[in-house]
């Protein structure tokens, strides 16, 4: 390629050059910033940790949890009606897992003033009424919504520890049943986390499903 | 005389608004769809602009949108655009929920309720970038391969600039 032309001292040309630079600058932070956006934390990553506040006024890192094999990180929130149709389901992977080392970790990533149904005190109320058997955290920045990658309401991450450190083991939904959860033919969450279990890799290690929007600040 | 003329036309168009308007408000249906039928509206290669809408009963900011959708479905009548309401109800709130929701707020356009729970299998084959979150609107030419999306809520001059785009 003739670099000629580039390379002329031309103030004219060199006024071209810088705004073409610049622009391709731009260009590259912006889908730097659209691809973090965009993806999040896949299967294979590593997590982060983070210290955030539950619901009994505790902070809480998953680094507290010393005995635990891995975490089911679940995005829910008070408000939205399918965050409440898998309630009962989060609540029974949590019985049935948490012995077995998985315990469930909720958190809830929307913002207050938008949605005042997902409140600190809100959640607080909500914990009470169903007896939350896990921990439920508010995540009041949205920094760790938006690190993991959450999209919606209920959105599961599965974590395993590994070498003292958090792999991302499972992405997506929590079966493929919504309405009835006896009609399920997947479950997806219950099968990744046996297959942990049983020392296998998990087979299925993403999968969509319908929720409502974070609901992020403006 | 020429005012007279005038204040008779004014009448006469706004007695053919008022008999065409409520007709076309309640000639409300809902279609139950397979996701075939959603994949086939995709693919559709027409020069025309599609708007669809993926939105439910339950969705406080979905329903919350769907008069901007209905205002744009009416100022578009007569352009290539067609506006497609996509309800993820559940088929048991088709009678319960969706259509007195339906009448309630008066919308006029087209809504297909998507048969569907199993959303692993159909979300990627609408769009790869989306996460199951809603509402969700796409919008597409497929002629002049355009394609943008929207995910959460939206208002109509939003969309009426990405469908100016692609007209």
């Amino acid at each position: 390629m003739d670099l000629e032309p580039l390379l002329n001292k031309n103030p004219n040309n060199m006024k071209a050059q810088r705004f073409l630079l610049s622009l391709l600058l731009c260009w590259g932070l912006a889908t730097l910033l659209w691809a973090q956006r965009s993806t999040g934390l896949q299967p294979g990553d590593e997590a982060p940790d983070f210290e955030l506040k539950n619901v009994d006024g505790q902070l809480v890192s998953l680094a507290d949890y010393k005995q635990a094999k891995g975490f089911i990180i679940v995005f829910t929130c008070n408000h939205c009606p399918f965050a409440k149709l898998y309630e009962d389901r989060i609540i029974a992977l949590h019985n049935k897992y948490a012995p077995k080392g998985f315990p469930v970790v909720a958190i809830n990533p929307n913002d207050a003033t938008k949605q005042p149904e997902d409140s600190f005190e809100m959640m607080i109320q909500r914990a009470q009424e169903k007896s939350f058997p896990y921990v439920y955290l508010q995540d009041a920045t949205q920094e760790i919504a938006r690190t993991y990658g959450a999209a919606r309401t209920p959105h599961v991450w599965i974590l395993q520890k590994q070498d003292n450190k958090l792999k991302v083991a499972y992405v997506g939904g929590i079966d493929n049943s919504p309405e009835d959860p006896a009609n399920a033919t997947e479950k997806y969450v219950e099968r990744a986390i046996e297959e942990l279990l049983a020392g296998r890799v998990v087979s299925k290690n993403t999968t969509k499903a319908i929720g409502c929007t974070i609901k992020w600040r403006n | 005389m020429q005012l007279k003329t005038k204040c008779f036309c004014h009448l006469m168009w706004l007695l053919l608004v008022s008999y065409w308007l409520p007709l076309s408000c309640y000639s409300q249906q809902v279609t139950v769809v397979n996701i075939e039928q959603v994949t086939d509206l995709m693919q559709n290669q027409s020069d025309t602009v599609y708007v669809v809408n993926f939105w439910a009963t339950w969705c406080a900011p979905c329903v919350k949108e769907l008069p901007e959708f209905v205002q744009l479905h009416e100022a578009y009548q007569n352009r290539k655009v067609r506006v497609q309401l996509i309800s993820i109800d559940f088929r048991s709130a088709l009678e319960s929920s969706l259509k007195p929701l339906l009448q309630r707020k008066n919308i006029t356009c087209p809504v297909w309720l998507l048969n569907n729970t199993d959303y692993d299998s159909w979300i990627n084959r609408i769009e790869e970038s989306w996460q199951g979150e809603i509402p969700f609107t796409l919008i597409f030419n497929n002629q002049r391969r355009k394609r943008v999306v929207i995910s959460g809520q939206t208002d109509f001059h939003h969309l009426e600039k990405l469908i100016g785009e692609m007209l």
